[in-house]
């Protein structure tokens, strides 16, 4: 969508036009909700989160300054709704930096080797996404957000700074630091999966 | 450099953000340094996995829910403002409505009857005659004057009419039909008023239908019957039909209106899934090399495309039928001696009832202020009354508005 037309739909939703507004976010709809389902890997969550950021974004589409970008704007709303919604549910406590967090994995792994009987590599390759997602997970939440970004949406480097308002060097840290945290879970936990392709 | 530290750079070379200098050092360490070349391996195999990572579909019913959500939010926050205002008002209001009845009740007890009936009389026939002479002056002095008035005027009426097809496309389409069945007397004149009436709303004929249902060869007597479908545009539904209802004997009348609204959004929905379909499966095309997958994507191509087709077909249909309503009028002639023993129709019946208003409010007035000559005291003391009323509450309002601040 070129810059004209978004900015005279974002001027007619800004007056209330709710067509436009649709217009607006049409767009954007699939995306907001991939990064909400990788924050919670679950899909009725995704879909919730999904409609409050749009919901959100509408209340508050009078507070957007027109000099900004619309999507940077969006995605910020996105990752703040998710990340306060997981703050929620935790209750106040804050992770280490270094500790993955205890949850109980494993089960849907369990759950795949036992229904499906596809061949050898097929549920290996399943089990390693799996466990992938998982690992996902188990990351602290401002890797995982960085890296649903980057590795996952295809952000650069300058919007995800723009999007979490921080700097290209937070950002760049962030990001090698979460891969590297994230290779470290799954070779520590699912190390026969990967012993058997990659090492 | 340490190990940790190339390691960490690692993700940044994969991504191609390191500089020429750190670039250089990584590579030539990952050469010498078999952990780290390792962990390269390992960091290569992982973010490949991320990036094969799908993306998910976001389920039909989302988008429409969604809608659904912002309508409701959107309009409890308009009612709420609404109610807002209208408490606002209200003391306003009351405060206005006082001081008219004061206003009059003063001017009416300080002016001798007779006289002010009398000066009214004389005063608003000469003010409407300068009325008058002003604006004829006003269009015969400037012509451009005016033809810049007319071009404001039909950009008013274009910016209400786009108002109106926004307000039909948010939450409401509505198809309205009416039927109305009609006696008139003189037949193929108000055929022809009828059509002047569709053409100067904008509207057209759909279909017309005449014939002659009674003759009489003796007298000559030819008696028509008719049946007409005209389309108007829906702004104009409302007083299109009561100006047809005033052209004959309104026999029987119906209106019917289908909200397809939910229809209409699920059918713009499903063309956006097609769409993305149509698009996918030519990318798919420009890829495939065997001729059996050809035909197969031709295939499902043609079928998306139909269903596209239709489906689109629907929408415009719709939009047709949303922004012209329909009118069908059946319209039967009957001798004029039958007429008059009918009973009177509808502007005759408004013209007796507005007389009757009139009538009845004048001597409502008349008794009104006979009654105000006979209570003269007390109505005086009354506005003091009202005065001391009023000033209170400009000084309850001033401190309300202080503790505000």
């Amino acid at each position: 969508m070129s810059h004209s037309i978004e900015s005279i739909l974002i001027k007619k939703a800004k007056q209330g036009n709710q067509m436009a507004f649709e217009k607006l976010i049409l767009q954007h709809e699939k995306r907001v909700y991939n990064i909400a389902y990788r924050m919670f890997y679950n899909e009725s969550d995704a879909l919730d989160m999904t409609q409050e950021v749009f919901l959100r974004v509408f209340q508050k589409i009078n507070q957007f300054e027109d000099n900004a970008a619309f999507s940077t704007w969006l995605y910020r709303i996105t990752v703040n709704t998710c990340i306060d919604e997981i703050r929620k549910r935790t209750g106040k406590e804050t992770y280490s930096m270094d500790e993955p967090r205890e949850t109980e994995e494993g089960n849907m792994i369990r759950q795949y080797s036992v229904t499906e009987k596809g061949p050898e590599e097929l549920y290996l390759e399943k089990e390693r996404m799996e466990a992938l997602h998982e690992a996902i997970q188990l990351l602290p939440e401002e890797y995982k957000t960085v890296i649903i970004l980057r590795d996952l949406q295809n952000f650069s480097y300058q919007e995800i700074a723009d999007i979490l308002s921080c700097s290209l060097g937070t950002v760049k840290s962030r990001i090698a630091r979460g891969r590297m945290q994230l290779k470290n879970i799954l070779l520590q936990q699912k190390r026969e999966l990967f012993n058997k392709t990659t090492v | 450099m340490t190990c940790e530290k190339i390691q960490e750079n690692i993700s940044l070379y994969l991504d191609g953000i390191l500089d020429e200098e750190e670039r250089k050092k990584l590579e030539q360490h990952i050469n010498e340094c078999d952990q780290c070349a390792l962990e390269f391996t390992h960091m290569l195999d992982i973010m490949d996995m991320l990036h094969s990572i799908p993306q998910k579909d976001v389920p039909h019913k989302f988008h429409k829910e969604l809608i659904k959500k912002i309508d409701q939010v959107n309009n409890s926050s308009s009612d709420n403002k609404k109610n807002k205002i209208l408490r606002s008002l209200k003391p306003i209001a009351a405060v206005f409505l006082l001081l008219l009845f004061i206003g009059t009740s003063a001017i009416l007890i300080l002016t001798p009857m007779g006289r002010m009936s009398k000066s009214i009389r004389n005063d608003s026939a000469p003010q409407e005659m300068i009325e008058s002479k002003a604006e004829n002056t006003v269009t015969s002095e400037s012509y451009d004057r005016e033809v810049t008035f007319d071009t404001e005027e039909s950009k008013l009426s274009e910016s209400s009419r786009s108002f109106s097809e926004i307000g039909s496309l948010q939450g409401q389409k509505i198809i309205k039909t009416a039927s109305l069945s009609l006696e008139v007397e003189e037949f193929d004149s108000v055929i022809q008023d009828i059509r002047q009436l569709v053409e100067s709303n904008g509207g057209y004929v759909a279909s017309a239908e005449t014939y002659i249902y009674s003759s009489n060869y003796e007298k000559k007597e030819y008696l028509k019957e008719g049946h007409m479908k005209i389309r108007i545009p829906s702004e104009k539904y409302g007083t299109a039909q009561q100006q047809l209802i005033e052209m004959g004997h309104l026999k029987h009348q119906s209106e019917n209106s289908e909200n397809i609204t939910e229809q209409y959004i699920d059918t713009q929905s499903r063309i956006r899934m097609l769409k993305v379909q149509e698009e996918r499966l030519l990318a798919i095309m420009e890829q495939a090399t065997k001729v059996e997958d050809l035909i197969k994507l031709e295939q499902r191509l043609n079928e998306v495309r139909t269903d596209l087709e239709v489906f689109q077909g629907r929408i415009q249909n719709w939009d047709q039928l949303v922004t012209f309503s329909t009118i069908e009028i059946q319209i039967r002639q009957i001798k004029k001696a039958s007429l008059q023993t009918v009973s009177p129709n509808f502007t005759v019946k408004m013209k007796d009832g507005f007389i009757d208003s009139i009538n009845h409010a004048q001597s409502s007035i008349e008794r009104f202020l006979i009654k105000i000559a006979r209570h003269f005291i007390q109505i005086i003391f009354g506005i003091l009354l009202a005065l001391i009323g009023i000033w209170t509450i400009r000084v309850i309002y001033k401190k309300i508005k202080m503790k505000g601040e």
